[in-house]
């Protein structure tokens, strides 16, 4: 069989242009943690409004003892619930969504807060965001006639404003214990 | 040998194919239009979602598969030199795969199903719809055993002669959409018809989006294919000159065949019901699967090398300027390759697991679409219409100079509306939707795109009217003298001496694809049988 | 259009094709570059992904 040495050539260098891509995005995906958002986790749609994570109450954001960030969102025709949320820029935050109706999609314009919240399923992603501001959240997948006024808005603050903002709650919230404690 | 059924076979299939293309293209316009908010008159998102739904079904399933059978057939029985086995059979699967088109066009010009091409559920459509899809989808299947009856009777009654080119490749076409179409149909015929029956009452969208992706990504391979056969067996021959490899030829199909099947989970990326375990596995498989392109780049460009050369082309450039731009054939490839070479690497960027989330299901995704298939596989479409109808209707083409500005038109306007389109994407557009406006900062960035879109697609508007034009002129003027058109294909540049018989036959790739299919897909889909899944029942919209 | 010698067309079948091997070269490295450029430059800039 006959193959001309220049297109041989050509196989070797194709090869190594995909081994290069393949490399970086394994190496990526199993060291730095640079991975499509795959937490295989079933949830029952119809109910969540029951669920203890998902009822109302439980959901947009909470801080941890640890100082770890959740937001639980539950998308549905057609909004993401809440509809503001705050959160810090630079920090590591973990999204959980969940669908109440059908399929949608979500993402933040510039960001890499991206993933599908398929019904009967809960997404979680991890995301930061380096630049603060307002971003919208909008759905990108077809949802039904409303799908093009899905969204919702989240505001990014600084590092500093987010750390300086819950030490003075944290402050606020001990002045009135030690405040009811003198009282008694 | 009469092959006036071949010919009949063709031509009724193409009609089907063009006459969708030019109802979807008008569509297609509409939406631009609509989408951009500029025409307050226009702005409906239940006539938008409809015209997407109808707009995509036409493009993607009807104008692809009806083109893809007709070139079949006459391909089939010309470069076999046989006639087409069982015309009753071709014409009762032409019949049904029409009846299905009919079936689901109601609903969907009625807004019956406007849930778009990909169907994805909970949201439903009226039954009808589900069903005719299936309809188009089995009438298909009764041409790939055509071909592949062909195929085999031909190999006995030839033993040890190479299977010329041209039919290797529509074989290797047939034996795709099998296994293609077969996500798509369980999919279809397990959860979605008697979920729209109402014979079940929920079904899991998770198992849903799988079997979708088994044929959403192979499927715009069986688009492909015939581009890259016309790539193969026409070019060279009406640049003047050889096919550069013919074995690199036969590897390239079988590659893109073996390998674009079980990697579809690169379009499920950002879903959560699949693990990162096997979108890395996918996303490996499909990397492997950008060389057969990569080569077929190499090989056709060098078999016009050697005819640009053969025609006075010196240097290391000079043989592009001598090739034959007049000739629509030759045209069309170098176009083509412009825009895969754009397309390609949209689709590799696409590809890149975590990068996904860059562009996933923003504009991003539908510029990259268009560019890909709606510019470089359709131009090829143009092309081989161009150099097959002459043939099928014993009439000259009816215009060569238009024939070339409706080519250039295609392409210009491809180039002005996808560039833009890509751009959106990445300012993060999303897609689907039915207007662009919202009532945030950012998403003012996007505005001046929009206008350049409603341009590329006016051009592209006008480019497709005379494509149908030119088709109807061909076949429909009055001729003044018989015309006799051949239809030739290229010469290997270096005669094939013992090919190997992987190189000839199928038996041997189908094992692997099964191999390969089943761990690909084999546990992601059980998965959904062993957790515990909780159904959707049909939503409206 | 020239006429060429029965050689010189032999000649022409028969050598590398390497303008189709600068050119396949260029837009190997164009992809390369593309592609590390969004991925460092866009993609990996705009944030975390897990």
């Amino acid at each position: 069989m006959h193959i001309d040495p220049l297109e041989r050539k050509w196989v070797l260098v194709s090869l190594g242009m995909c081994a290069l891509f393949v490399s970086i995005i394994m190496i990526d995906a199993l060291f730095h943690g640079v991975n499509a958002p795959s937490n295989v986790e079933t949830i029952d749609s119809r109910k969540i409004h029951l669920s203890e994570e998902f009822g109302e109450d439980n959901l947009g954001v909470q801080v941890a003892e640890n100082g770890e960030i959740t937001v639980r969102m539950v998308a549905g025709r057609y909004a993401f619930f809440p509809k503001e949320i705050t959160i810090p820029a630079e920090t590591k935050i973990t999204f959980r969504w969940v669908s109440m109706d059908v399929l949608h999609g979500v993402h933040m314009p510039m960001t890499n807060m991206s993933t599908m919240i398929v019904p009967g399923y809960v997404s979680q992603v991890e995301s930061s965001f380096p630049r603060p501001g307002e971003y919208p959240m909008l759905c990108n997948e077809y949802c039904g006639l409303g799908h093009d006024h899905m969204w919702s808005k989240v505001s990014v603050i600084d590092k500093e404003e987010w750390d300086a903002s819950r030490a003075a709650s944290k402050t606020v919230t001990s002045d009135t214990i030690d405040e009811e404690q003198n009282n008694e | 040998m009469n092959d006036s059924t071949a010919k009949n076979l063709a031509l009724s299939h193409m009609w089907v194919a063009f006459s969708a293309f030019i109802l979807a293209c008008f569509m297609g316009e509409y939406q631009v239009l609509e989408r951009s908010g500029l025409f307050d008159s226009l702005s409906s998102p239940s006539v938008y979602f409809a015209s997407v739904s109808t707009h995509g079904v036409l493009m993607a399933f009807v104008l692809t598969t009806f083109f893809i059978m007709g070139f079949g057939y006459y391909t089939a029985s010309h470069s076999l030199k046989v006639p087409v086995w069982n015309p009753k059979l071709a014409w009762f699967g032409f019949g049904l795969a029409l009846t299905g088109v009919v079936m689901a066009a109601i609903p969907l010009l009625t807004g019956l199903a406007s849930v778009l091409y990909t169907f994805y559920p909970p949201v439903q459509a009226h039954v009808a719809f589900y069903i005719g899809a299936t309809l188009l989808v089995i009438g298909s299947w009764v041409w790939c055993a055509i071909m592949v009856v062909m195929f085999y009777q031909w190999k006995q009654a030839n033993p040890g002669k190479t299977v010329p080119l041209a039919m290797f490749a529509t074989t290797a076409n047939a034996f795709l959409w099998l296994w293609t179409s077969t996500g798509v149909a369980l999919e279809v015929l397990f959860q979605l018809i008697p979920w729209a029956l109402g014979w079940m009452d929920t079904l899991d969208p998770g198992l849903a989006r799988t079997l979708f992706a088994w044929t959403l990504h192979p499927i715009v391979y069986f688009w492909l294919i015939p581009a890259y056969t016309a790539f193969y067996v026409f070019v060279p021959k009406q640049a003047g000159a050889y096919l550069f490899s013919e074995e690199a030829a036969r590897m390239a199909f079988i590659v893109l065949v073996v390998f674009s099947l079980p990697i579809g989970f690169h379009h499920l990326y950002m879903d959560p019901e699949q693990a990162k375990g096997w979108k890395l596995l996918h996303g490996l498989g499909t990397f492997i699967v950008t060389l057969p392109t990569l080569v077929t780049g190499f090989t056709v460009i060098a078999s016009l090398e050697i005819a640009g050369r053969l025609r006075g082309g010196k240097g290391l450039f000079g043989w592009i300027g001598t090739l034959p731009w007049g000739n629509p054939m030759v045209l069309s490839v170098i176009l083509s390759l412009l825009m895969l070479i754009f397309g390609g690497f949209g689709g590799i960027v696409n590809a890149s697991y975590a990068m996904n989330a860059m562009i996933h299901n923003t504009a991003w995704v539908p510029g990259h679409f268009h560019l890909i298939f709606a510019g470089t596989t359709i131009i090829m479409y143009f092309a081989i219409a161009y150099y097959l109808w002459p043939v099928l209707v014993k009439k000259p083409l009816f215009s060569k100079s238009l024939a070339l500005v409706q080519l250039w038109t295609w392409f210009i306007g491809m180039s002005i509306m996808t560039t833009p389109w890509h751009v959106l994407g990445l300012l993060g557009q999303p897609r689907r939707i039915s207007s662009v406006q919202y009532n945030n900062l950012l998403t003012l960035s996007w505005e001046p795109y929009e206008l350049l879109m409603i341009l590329g697609g006016l051009v592209l508007l006008g480019s497709a009217c005379l494509f149908f034009y030119l088709l109807i002129k061909t076949q429909f003027s009055a001729s003044t003298e018989p015309f006799e058109g051949i239809v030739e294909y290229a010469e290997p540049l270096h005669e094939v001496k013992d090919l190997p018989e992987y190189l000839n036959d199928f038996k041997l790739w189908n094992k692997v694809i099964g191999v390969l299919m089943l761990i690909s897909f084999g546990i992601p889909i059980l998965q959904f049988f062993f957790m515990d899944t909780y159904g959707s029942s049909g939503w409206g919209y | 259009m020239n006429k060429i010698s029965e050689e010189e067309r032999q000649k022409i079948l028969e050598s590398p094709p390497v303008g189709t091997w600068i050119l396949m070269l260029s837009v190997a490295g164009g992809m390369v570059a593309a592609w590390l450029f969004l991925y460092y430059g866009v993609f990996l800039s705009r944030g975390i992904i897990n």
